[in-house]
């Protein structure tokens, strides 16, 4: 396998003609996402892992007490970490920020923490010398394009599976009780951001420059690794279920009608509705599960008095 | 132990596998060989790039040295010499591993290097990598006043433990062969040195036989094209 | 008509083949019984520690030091000290846990920045971030610092005065904040003139200086102690808050008592493929005298040759415990085969040197 994702002529032409005529090479209409598979951990809390496509990826977040910014000592510290390996795609080098990655880790980190979906005032334990400090770590194991879409969607689910452990607060003093000892908590999230991409390709064989009256442009919704590499333009929504709208990015070089910004806006608060319904319900299958065995633990417990 | 692993569950690397030790789930990848970088050529050999993950935070020194642990084990059973000037890339991502429960568990690497030896071996072997012999590793440890072995101890028991032993093998024709690595921490004597080594031998094949067999039986039932 | 070319041998002086040829020269070297540093097989360099090296430098920060000399390598260590704040974490959990006293959880270490000099700077290298790591990693499970022996015990001045919790008694705890601090300890390795792997000399140089680590005293002067006004902004109340400002009483100093740390020996282990010469003194008597190729111990390797060449590697920490002397034993075994023999030779060497 070699380092650079390269495509051949014959595969380009395949996909940009399929396209013309409606179809996608996995059977997709244009305008169909992928269905998500999300997996929560049983016994850990904030550990996502997320099947989306092929596109697979984990989200771990942890806790951690530390001293606030001095200009800010009221706010909890909140870090998100994009870093991708080789085992995403061995077009990641390790350690080496490309600008894919650039690109991606701000696009996440203003969907998510500038849009605050995290109450940072809520991780204040005490002012100016305790605050809990949230980190999401992101690992990116297989790359099938969406890698946006997903990291959002897995963030925002971990961070509503997560629980810190419970602090209680005395003058200067805290102790932080262990998991057995009392039920954690769960974060404050004020909101769910999700993030729809669509691309956009030119039917025409010539470069349009300016935006002419034909309107031809084919916008698609979620594309995989072989047609984000094709594609000419390309647009980032994050929205949210109260019909907010969060960030728009549109970059790459080919102009699209802007009445039809706001029917992909549309779209994609459907997808984010669905998406946000579809976590909420297997957070709530979690906890159930949780609690269940919780009692189960209790009776046995009894039993064996 | 269930040291069952699922392999080929990632489509953009040559190799993959996962496994779960435990409270660790680790998953390993191996792409090569590949085009080297100019300062990484070797002209005679492959160059290896080992690259460990922890499953919270930046990687650390912590993880420099569970890659370098890595790195002396590979770079002999690696076939290298068949892939000159090449690169094979290996990237162990631990997703769980013991300090989810414990804060101080970051004190032990053990039960990380042997998962991640354990799970890298399915992965090269996903991968068609050429490896001189299949090798596996066991990690046990003594507690204080008892001469017995815990297999695959938790972090409560490394905690108690005199000592603790990471110790990989070799392994032809089915028989453990040759000592390849071997981490021991705490205090112990020689005489249980030498038993634990027995003790990790005779796990390593037990190993071999009950799992690794079976994944490259089942390699070359699904890969090759002459199917049973 | 052309000539049929002659190949001629080519020959080298000694010197000249151990650069271009590493392998050859050093095969030929072990083939006659000799190693390239004209050491015996199983002989070690001579390591001289002088433990408080440095102490005459200043009594800043530097709290313990070692110059450890071997062969041509210098090794220089330098101890600090930092003070932290401890987290009463888990007050409850760590009483149920922790009954076990020789838990690792009672244990601290050093953080060691080892700085290998190569006439360069620049980010360290990986050489050097593991060779820290590893000498963290093994004082730590070495067990040699005890938690206890890092607590401040922290003492207040008044009028000058500064009273310590163990000296008066009855007024202590109404003095004393409620905080508990401890020390940490951070070590500088310096390294020059590398010339073999490096473990065993830093292992030593630090064992060296923790060894003669004077510990200070804290107080904290009541003109120092700053309290802020309590804060209050959206819901959130700021407490009062003291920060204290922990100075250093340089006139009491305790030696930091730390365990024994065990002797550091280090090995290669090569094949020699003919046979050792006839000359056959002690040193390679106990080696299998197999006519074809034979597998030899080289103690303390140096020079890049010997490093490069033997691939199996065994290091050992023992110490003078009678039951269970060993500390440590890591082993790299994938070019040479290591034998039963050759582990329990390289054991019993590295016995008999934690006697000495």
């Amino acid at each position: 396998m070699g380092k650079d994702i390269d495509i051949s002529t014959n595969q380009e032409h395949f996909v940009r003609e399929a396209l013309k005529l409606g179809i996608r090479t996995d059977g997709r209409s244009l305008l169909e996402s992928r269905k998500p598979i999300i997996s929560l951990s049983p016994d850990l809390y904030g550990f996502v892992e997320i099947e989306w496509g092929l596109t697979k990826l984990a989200v771990r977040i942890s806790a951690e007490i530390l001293q606030p910014y001095e200009d800010r000592p009221f706010e909890g510290l909140f870090t998100i970490n994009t870093e991708i390996s080789p085992m995403a795609s061995p077009h990641f080098e390790n350690g080496k920020n490309t600008d894919d990655e650039v690109l991606i880790s701000r696009l996440i980190e203003k969907a998510i923490r500038r849009s605050n979906a995290l109450d940072l005032e809520s991780l204040c334990i005490v002012a100016g010398s305790k605050v809990w400090s949230i980190r999401a770590d992101i690992h990116f194991l297989n790359f099938d394009g969406g890698l946006i879409d997903s990291a959002c969607l897995g963030v925002m689910t971990a961070l509503q599976h997560f629980k810190k452990p419970d602090i209680s607060v005395n003058g200067e003093d805290i102790i932080i009780h262990s998991l057995d000892e009392r039920q954690p908590v769960a974060l404050s999230i004020l909101h769910v951001p999700i993030c729809v991409s669509f691309s956009f390709f030119n039917p025409g064989a010539v470069e349009e420059n300016i935006k002419g009256d034909l309107n031809e442009e084919i916008s698609i919704i979620d594309c995989t690794q072989q047609e984000e590499l094709l594609r000419d333009g390309t647009l980032v929504i994050t929205i949210n279920k109260n019909r907010e709208l969060i960030q728009i990015s549109k970059s790459g070089g080919l102009p699209i009608d802007a009445t039809m910004l706001m029917d992909l806006s549309s779209r994609a608060l459907l997808i984010a509705e669905e998406l946000t319904d579809m976590v909420k319900d297997l957070l709530k299958k979690d906890e159930q599960e949780r609690y269940k065995k919780l009692n189960l633990k209790m009776l046995q417990a009894e039993n064996s008095r | 132990m269930s040291a069952t692993p699922s392999t080929s569950i990632l489509s953009q690397v040559d190799g993959s596998a996962q496994l779960l030790l435990g409270p660790i789930k680790v998953l390993a990848s191996v792409t090569g060989p590949i085009e080297a970088k100019a300062r990484q050529e070797l002209p005679t050999l492959a160059s290896l790039e080992i690259i460990v993950r922890p499953a919270t935070g930046v990687s650390s020194t912590r993880e420099k040295l569970l890659e370098d642990k890595l790195r002396s084990l590979l770079q002999s059973i690696i076939v290298r010499h068949k892939y000159p000037r090449q690169l094979i890339q290996v990237v162990i991502q631990f997703l769980s591993s013991d300090s989810d429960h414990s804060a101080n568990a970051k004190a032990f690497t053990s039960n990380e290097l042997n998962a991640a030896i354990n799970c890298v071996y399915f992965a090269l072997i996903d991968a068609n990598i050429a490896l001189f012999s299949s090798f596996a590793s066991v990690s046990l440890c003594i507690l204080p006043s008892s001469d017995s072995f815990i297999l695959n101890p938790t972090i409560a028991q490394l905690n108690e433990s005199e000592s603790h032993h990471v110790i990989c093998f070799d392994i032809k024709d089915k028989q453990a062969d040759k000592i390849l690595l071997v981490e021991s921490q705490g205090s112990f004597s020689e005489k249980q040195f030498y038993l634990a080594i027995d003790e990790a031998s005779k796990e390593c094949e037990t190993i071999h036989n009950k799992y690794q067999r079976h994944c490259i039986v089942e390699k070359i039932r699904e890969d090759f094209v002459w199917k049973f | 008509m052309p000539e049929n070319p002659v190949v001629k041998q080519m020959v080298f002086p000694p010197e000249v083949l151990a650069r271009i040829a590493p392998d050859i020269s050093l095969q030929r070297h072990l083939s006659v019984g000799l190693r390239p540093s004209l050491r015996g097989f199983n002989e070690f360099r001579p390591m001289e520690v002088s433990e408080g090296g440095l102490n005459d430098v200043g009594k800043n920060n530097l709290i313990g030091s070692s110059v450890v000399k071997s062969g041509d390598t210098r090794v220089i260590c330098g101890i600090t000290l930092g003070i932290v704040e401890e987290n009463s974490v888990d007050k409850i959990l760590s009483l149920t846990s922790s009954a076990e006293d020789d838990s690792l959880e009672n244990y601290s270490s050093v953080y060691p920045v080892v700085d290998i000099s190569r006439g360069r700077s620049g980010a360290p290298t990986d050489e050097e971030m593991i060779l820290s790591q590893k000498l963290y990693e093994t004082i730590l499970h070495n067990k040699i610092i005890d938690n206890e022996a890092l607590k401040v015990q922290v003492g207040t001045k008044v009028d000058n005065d500064i009273i310590y919790p163990d000296g008066s008694g009855e007024n202590d705890d109404l003095l004393r904040p409620k905080k508990n601090w401890s020390y940490t300890l951070y070590a500088h390795v310096k390294v020059f003139s590398r010339s073999g792997p490096l473990f065993d000399i830093c292992y030593s140089a630090l064992i060296g200086a923790l060894k003669n680590c004077k510990i200070p005293r804290a107080y904290i002067d009541d003109k120092s102690t700053d309290i802020r006004i309590p804060v209050r902004s959206r819901g959130n109340f700021g407490h009062l808050r003291e920060s204290y400002n922990l100075l250093l009483d340089t006139n009491y100093n305790e030696n930091l008592s730390i365990k024994e740390a065990g002797t550091p020996s280090s090995y290669g282990i090569i094949d020699v493929e003919k046979p050792v010469a006839e000359a056959g003194d002690e040193d390679d008597m106990d080696v299998d005298q197999a006519p074809a190729a034979t597998t030899v111990l080289l103690a303390d390797l140096e020079g890049e040759a010997e490093e490069t060449c033997a691939v199996s590697k065994i290091n050992i920490i023992s110490s003078k415990d009678s039951l269970k002397p060993l500390k440590h034993i890591s082993i790299i075994g994938g070019g040479s085969r290591i034998t039963k023999a050759l582990l329990k030779e390289s054991i019993r060497i590295a016995n008999l040197r934690s006697e000495l």
